[in-house]
């Protein structure tokens, strides 16, 4: 017995001293940490992560796209302070939008501030993860807060059946009548585990396994799916429900953001892989009877929407250039980000249309005022 | 079931070893004996139940061959034992023609006759080239009284034994059996343990980080579409990134296969000698898949005539010999003429070798004519790879085509503003693009890197010796030192699993072998 504990004693410092070895190692790597979402749950996601945060962004375990950046007085991952009612235009959408991997100036929001010829009159509103509730949640914050004259909406695939899925520390839809209402499910309190896991988080190790690699128990072991998680998954992929979740949103977003539809733009994204080697087509979560739902719909209602996918065709057709981080990652680069922001340029100030304009000083009569929905 | 999987590291490994060890302790020997075959057998129906079938049936009916040409030669006229022998060894054939080759020759005879012939496709079984060939190596040396153990379960865990089942190394009977028949292979030796763990690890990172970290760089190249036009930069890129991919994919393997072999006393050859350092492809063959090349040259080059009647013959021996070598990896004319490639290269080699020994007799090389010899080898073995990734005779001429297209360079878009001062656009050799197939800079960097550790490190089995060494040399509490380096091993392993784990299925190259 004294010779197993002795074995097991000498086993456990091995194993201890090369968790400190790569601790320290890791501590040299740009390791993705430092972003540590805000404790203030009612203004999230308008309050991304906790303000004046430095941060290091990397993907993968070789550390792909490393940035180094320090949030803002908003918690976003952004080069300048947001102010309150400046009446912006608000660049609303998930990873994309939050777009960690590029620098401010080569996102959506750094290209149209640039175009618009002021940096400081695009607000980018991002945060990994988010779908539509959330973004009907964000519109409501954002409207309070910053009264924007214009909106611009990056929808990702899966945006729609995700925000039936009810999902801790997000907004989701949970379906009332005819209608739906909008749910929150609130992260765990303050319990000695979150005080603990805080603690672990800040190892770069740590971090690494979970940050970097996107480690969870879940690949290691598969936990049976509740009842209640099964009925969400199977709703959520219903296109009649789909469809009602589209219309529902729709019909909200106006009044919720408080822009008129003319100055709401949706830039739909497309499987750009697909378009590089149709081969390395991803399977889509929504059909594409969905997605054509979507812009029809939001066409008929008045709002500018592009479907992106001819836009990056004709680029890569003409350019061979490559809108994202192929193979590595999907999110756009630069050029992704450009395209996205020319084509919100277009929808909401091309052809000499002054309505959408950002007027960072321009107080408005009354910004609470929500617009008629359409 | 991979090797870098969780239900493998997690699940099969652990149960295997502690039913092994267990009963082994309690001094059930054949019990332990069964428990390594009944987990090998698991371990390879996981990948699909049915083929078990055939693993076991091929497992028994060589066996019975083996014990019929045993009783044949001691009782019967020799004529028997050989036309048994004969017999088996076209079983064996037949099987493997099934199964690998039949696609093939259906499809070689359509586009040579111009017929329309056509069968269901038939799945490869994973490892049947292994299990196949070893086994006719075995009723040849029953025919030949080689064979010294004739154990049933020596034998069954000779072919089915998992470290080697599913990708190698090929291994002899003669080195095998006897380890599975005495009674020290079945006691827990922590040295061996340790030894094991630590070349499983050194497998692991060469695959995990090595090759899996290469290996994006190799498709874009391989598998463009035909009409584009491959650049040289663009075809170099993913030549030299494909060449260190399979040889760390594969060593990699081979280390882990060995270290858990060696987890159980089980001692496997070795199947690599840092083969890039060759200096010449004669050399290549000593250091590149060395069981397969002793099995070639044992079983094919030796049984030919080998060099025993003059120039020509030798010459002749050595290409059906190479030329049989590319099409055990594959049912495709690419492995034919990769095997056709180096089967010249040997001649070549073989030809220039007695031109030296007559002119110049036995002189000795400088150190930069082995520097020149090492490169000049590692080109042709390069060249060469082309074939053997290529999807088709016409990629691979594509591909090298793109590798030796110097009219103009063109350089990635990306770097024009770092080159713009030294290569000007406008000269007209030098042009500025978007590379579809070229990952920049950090492709250089891993090509860079892993070239250097493929030329300038130390091998595993080195790293092994001086491990071995140091850990003997720190004695004093030397069971408390192997219990720490065990633990501080665990940790590695379960990183790098982790990272393997989080990727995705990441199989083995060899595996389609």
């Amino acid at each position: 017995m004294r010779k197993l504990f002795s074995r097991l004693t000498w086993l456990a410092a091995g194993a201890l001293l090369a968790l400190i070895l790569l601790e320290g190692v890791f501590r040299l790597l740009p390791v993705s940490m430092g972003l540590h979402r805000t404790e203030q749950f009612k203004r999230w996601p308008l309050e991304a992560y906790q303000p004046g945060q430095r941060y290091t962004y990397s993907k993968s375990w070789q550390f792909l796209n490393v940035r180094h950046g320090v949030t803002n007085n908003y918690g976003h991952p952004a080069s300048f302070d947001y102010r309150q009612r400046s009446h912006p235009v608000v660049v609303i959408g998930d990873s994309f939008v939050e777009s960690l991997m590029n620098s401010y100036e080569d996102t959506l929001q750094g290209q149209l501030g640039a175009r618009l010829g002021s940096r400081e009159s695009v607000y980018g509103l991002g945060f990994a993860g988010l779908s539509a509730s959330d973004f009907l949640a964000l519109s409501r914050l954002a409207r309070d807060e910053f009264a924007p004259t214009a909106a611009v909406f990056v929808i990702i695939d899966g945006d729609f059946s995700e925000s039936l899925l009810p999902g801790l520390g997000t907004y989701h839809f949970v379906p009332q009548g005819d209608s739906f209402r909008l749910a929150y499910l609130p992260l765990h309190g303050e319990t000695l585990l979150k005080a603990v896991r805080s603690k672990i988080g800040e190892l770069s190790f740590y971090r690494y396994i979970f940050g970097n690699l996107g480690f969870s128990l879940d690949s290691v072991v598969k936990f049976s799916r509740t009842k209640e998680q099964s009925k969400s998954e199977r709703d959520a992929s219903d296109p009649a429900l789909l469809r009602r979740v589209i219309d529902y949103f729709l019909a909200e977003l106006p009044s919720a953001i408080g822009v008129p539809a003319q100055c709401i733009a949706f830039l739909l994204d497309s499987d750009r892989y697909a378009i590089y080697k149709p081969e390395s087509a991803s399977v889509p979560k929504e059909t594409p009877e969905i997605r054509r739902y979507f812009l029809d719909q939001a066409e008929r209602l008045g709002f500018a929407a592009s479907n992106l996918d001819p836009v990056f065709r004709a680029r890569y057709a003409s350019e061979h250039a490559k809108f994202d981080y192929w193979p590595n990652d999907r999110h756009w680069n630069r050029t992704g980000h450009g395209v996205a922001a020319d084509e919100a340029y277009r929808l909401l100030f091309g052809a000499g249309k002054r309505e959408c304009l950002p007027s960072m000083d321009r107080p408005r009569a009354n910004p609470s005022q929500p617009y008629a929905s359409p | 079931m991979l090797f870098n999987s969780y239900e493998f590291l997690l699940i099969f490994l652990p149960l295997t070893a502690a039913a092994f060890f267990a009963l082994s302790a309690w001094g059930h020997l054949r019990s332990a004996a069964g428990s390594l075959a009944l987990a090998s057998i698991i371990f390879y129906g996981y990948w699909s139940p049915v083929y078990v079938l055939l693993l076991l049936g091929s497992v028994a009916g060589n066996l019975l061959a083996a014990r019929a040409i045993v009783q044949y030669r001691a009782s019967q006229p020799p004529g028997l034992a050989k036309r048994a022998l004969t017999l088996a060894v076209l079983a064996n054939l037949c099987a493997i023609g099934y199964f690998k080759y039949a696609n093939f020759f259906v499809d070689s005879l359509n586009s040579l006759a111009h017929t329309n012939l056509s069968i269901a496709h038939v799945v490869l079984p994973i490892g049947i080239s292994f299990f196949t060939f070893t086994q006719i190596a075995y009723l040849v040396d029953t025919y030949q009284g080689k064979v010294r153990e004739t154990g049933v379960m020596p034998y069954i865990l000779f072919v089915t034994y998992f470290p080697h089942l599913i990708a190698g190394p090929v291994l002899h009977h003669a080195e095998m059996m006897p380890q599975f028949a005495r009674n020290d292979t079945y006691r827990f030796h922590l040295d061996n343990f340790l030894i094991g763990s630590a070349y499983f690890l050194i497998g692991l990172f060469k695959k995990v980080v090595l090759a899996d970290g290469i290996q994006p760089y190799v498709a874009p190249v391989f598998d463009a579409d035909a009409t584009y036009a491959l650049t040289a930069l663009e075809a170099w890129g993913g030549v030299l990134a494909y060449t260190l991919q399979i040889y760390f994919d594969f060593s990699g393997y081979s280390d882990m296969a060995l270290g858990l072999s060696k987890l159980f006393n089980v001692d496997l050859p070795l199947n690599f000698d840092s083969p890039y350092k060759a200096t010449s492809i004669t050399d290549f063959w000593r250091r590149w898949h060395m069981t397969l090349s002793r099995f070639l040259r044992d079983y094919v080059y030796i049984p030919l005539g080998g060099n025993r009647k003059g120039a020509v013959s030798r010459y002749l021996n050595l290409m059906i010999t190479m030329l049989l070598g590319g099409l055990w990896h594959g049912a495709s004319w690419t492995f034919v003429f990769w095997g056709g490639l180096h089967g010249s290269y040997l001649m070549v080699n073989h030809g220039w070798r007695a031109l030296r020994e007559r002119f110049l007799g036995a002189t000795r090389s400088t150190r930069i004519g082995r520097l020149l010899a090492v490169l000049t080898t590692f080109l042709f073995v390069v060249i060469a790879w082309v074939f053997f990734r290529a999807t088709s005779l016409d990629a691979a001429l594509r591909i090298l085509h793109g590798m030796f297209s110097f009219q103009e360079l063109v350089v990635p878009i990306e770097w024009q503003p770092a080159l713009a001062a030294w290569l000007p656009a406008d000269s007209g050799t030098v042009r500025f693009s978007h590379l579809d197939a070229f990952g920049g800079t950090r492709q250089l960097v891993w090509i860079a890197v892993l070239l250097a550790m493929a030329w300038t490190c130390p091998n595993s089995q080195t790293l092994i010796r001086r491990f071995r060494d140091g850990a003997a040399l720190a004695s004093a509490k030397r069971g408390e030192w192997a219990w720490f380096l065990l633990g501080f091993i665990a940790v590695l392993v379960g990183l790098l699993a982790v990272i393997n784990g989080t990727r995705g299925v990441s199989e083995f190259i060899y595996f389609n072998f």
